[in-house]
């Protein structure tokens, strides 16, 4: 075969046998074997393509593991991969990786996680990218019809800052061992700043969250019955939340009672449609007064802890017809 | 190194291999028929749907169903709205309008002609190339999509229902719902793509 081009128009490296060989020694897979099926054209994707696509994205053979796992997870049926690539709406899948292996492989939790620096961080997340293109089709305006996309589809990969979280990291939360390593994909915009330099209580930063979060614009106040809005807290907003005593289900609940919209200012705007009775169907029968939420319970919030010093948070608006995955990375 | 170890190694799908239509048989007239409009809750597609039937039951003996609703167009509908539709003799769904929606509109098409009805698609012409990459790359390349003008988001019921329905494409669905499959084969693969099917890979 020759030289292959790029897919994100950034210079890439060619999967040669010998690199690609690198990189399954790593994990202990049959080359041939089906990860599954890429959405939207849905084509067999086996563990050797997807490794030839982690060689061109300019990973490290040592970060396969990562991504082969977070492929796997975005193919759960919940997690709505169909919807997600396809989307008119600029949601593309994310990674949040918790565990021993975010040291091993520097992957950066925190000053600037969201942003450039780091070698697996940038390229990890941009494997993906490689794999839902090249084998799913989700070509620009072919099988991803996103009205403008956003940066995070070039990839997104971070680390919790488990060191600076007052609270369990992600994967803790979800069952797993301290010290397992596990990858956890979210399939959302790119993140929105909360910026609060004065409060000095748990509430006051959660309620400069929730206001910045419970916009009419947002896919997750009309598509949420799965959908989980996530908050990233900086270690310092963290600091002060749980400086109250509060614990991350605290933070949970506060977001879902009061990261809430009007009726009256969601009423034909956004995704409204009195047709089909107007409010997400689980918030149908709210009285007038009470205000629609963005997760249909407080556990889909989504409450992470990464970033450096500084007291601004962020804010990944969800597709919202999707469920985050969490799975352990085998071998780590 | 040797010039093996140098080889590039394909990072794209294979080709995918040359799978056998699954549409539904076709009815041999609309007349006498029971058709279910199907809406995947996108703005006004029931009020297009309800046009579309209203004309078609001014022009044949057909009876067409209230329009059956699925709970949000994001996903695939649920496995009863499946089955209230398998009690219909054909199926037209509208419509895509946006990428998921398409797409899971395409879904909904595939498992209703898997089982035995035939279906069609309203799709406006922004999303048309989406819907019929997947039908092709899902082994359904005849699916009948009817395209329909965009935008369709931004008008009143009353223009959707006036400047949207036309002739042609009444007689597109007429025409879907009665022709062979492997005339719709020919018909509808490539259509919006451009794509024969040895290029589909």
């Amino acid at each position: 075969m020759s030289e292959i081009d790029s897919p994100d128009g950034l210079p890439i490296v060619q999967p040669t046998r010998e690199r690609v060989k690198q990189f399954l020694e790593t994990v202990d897979r049959d080359p041939l074997e089906t990860v599954g099926e890429i959405p939207p054209a849905y084509r067999s994707m086996t563990v050797q393509k997807s490794a030839a696509n982690a060689v061109m994205a300019g990973c490290e053979p040592a970060y396969f593991p990562v991504v082969l796992t977070a492929l796997e997870a975005t193919l759960e049926p919940e997690f709505n991969l169909y919807g997600a690539l396809a989307t008119t709406h600029p949601c593309w899948p994310a990674i949040v990786v918790n565990g021993p292996i975010v040291e091993e492989l520097d992957i950066n939790g925190g000053a600037n996680a969201y942003g450039q620096g780091s070698k697996s961080n940038a390229t990890i997340g941009r494997a993906l990218t490689f794999a839902y293109m090249n084998i799913g089709g989700a070509i620009p305006d072919q099988g991803d019809k996103a009205t403008h996309g956003g940066p995070h589809k070039f990839g997104l990969c971070v680390a919790e800052n488990e060191a600076e979280s007052p609270w369990e990291p992600l994967h803790v939360e979800r069952g797993f061992d301290a010290d397992e390593s596990a990858v956890t994909v979210v399939a959302s915009e790119s993140p929105h700043n909360i910026n609060d330099h004065v409060a000095d209580t748990a509430a006051g930063v959660l309620t400069t969250a929730a206001q910045t979060m419970a916009k009419v614009g947002t896919n997750l106040a009309y598509l949420n019955a799965h959908g989980e809005p996530h908050l990233v807290l900086s270690p310092e907003h963290a600091a002060t939340i749980a400086r109250d005593g509060w614990s991350k289900d605290d933070v949970k609940r506060f977001i879902y009672d009061h990261a809430r919209i009007p009726q009256e200012e969601l009423r034909d705007q956004g995704m409204f449609d009195e047709a089909g009775g107007g409010w997400p169907t689980h918030f149908r029968g709210l009285r007038e007064y009470q205000d629609v939420g963005l997760a249909a319970k407080p556990e889909n919030v989504l409450v992470t802890v990464t970033g450096g010093a500084g007291r601004h948070s962020l804010f990944h608006p969800s597709f919202g017809d999707t469920e985050s995955v969490t799975k352990r990375i085998p071998g780590h | 190194m040797t010039s093996q170890d140098e080889e590039i190694l394909n990072p794209f799908a294979d080709e995918i291999e040359a799978k056998g239509t699954v549409l539904a048989d076709r009815l041999s007239t609309v007349d006498s028929v029971r058709i279910g409009l199907f809406s995947n809750t996108k703005k006004n597609a029931d009020y297009f749907l309800r046009e579309v039937g209203a004309q078609l039951e001014a022009d044949y003996d057909v009876d067409v169903s209230e329009v059956v609703y699925k709970d949000v167009a994001t996903s695939a509908a649920d496995e009863d709205i499946y089955e209230e539709l398998l009690g219909y003799d054909a199926v037209l769904i509208a419509y895509g309008d946006c990428g998921s929606c398409s797409s899971w509109t395409m879904h909904d098409s595939f498992q209703l002609e898997e089982a035995g009805v035939p279906t069609v698609v309203f799709c406006t012409e922004e999303f048309t190339t989406l819907c019929q990459y997947e039908a092709e790359n899902q082994g359904v390349p005849g699916l009948p999509i009817v395209e329909i003008e965009h935008p369709i988001a931004d008008l009143s019921p009353e223009a959707v229902a006036s400047d949207r329905v036309t002739d042609d494409i009444l007689t597109s669905v007429t025409e879907a719902l009665t022709t062979d499959p492997e005339v719709l084969v020919d018909l509808y693969q490539g259509k919006y793509t451009g794509a024969a099917s040895s290029e589909l890979v």
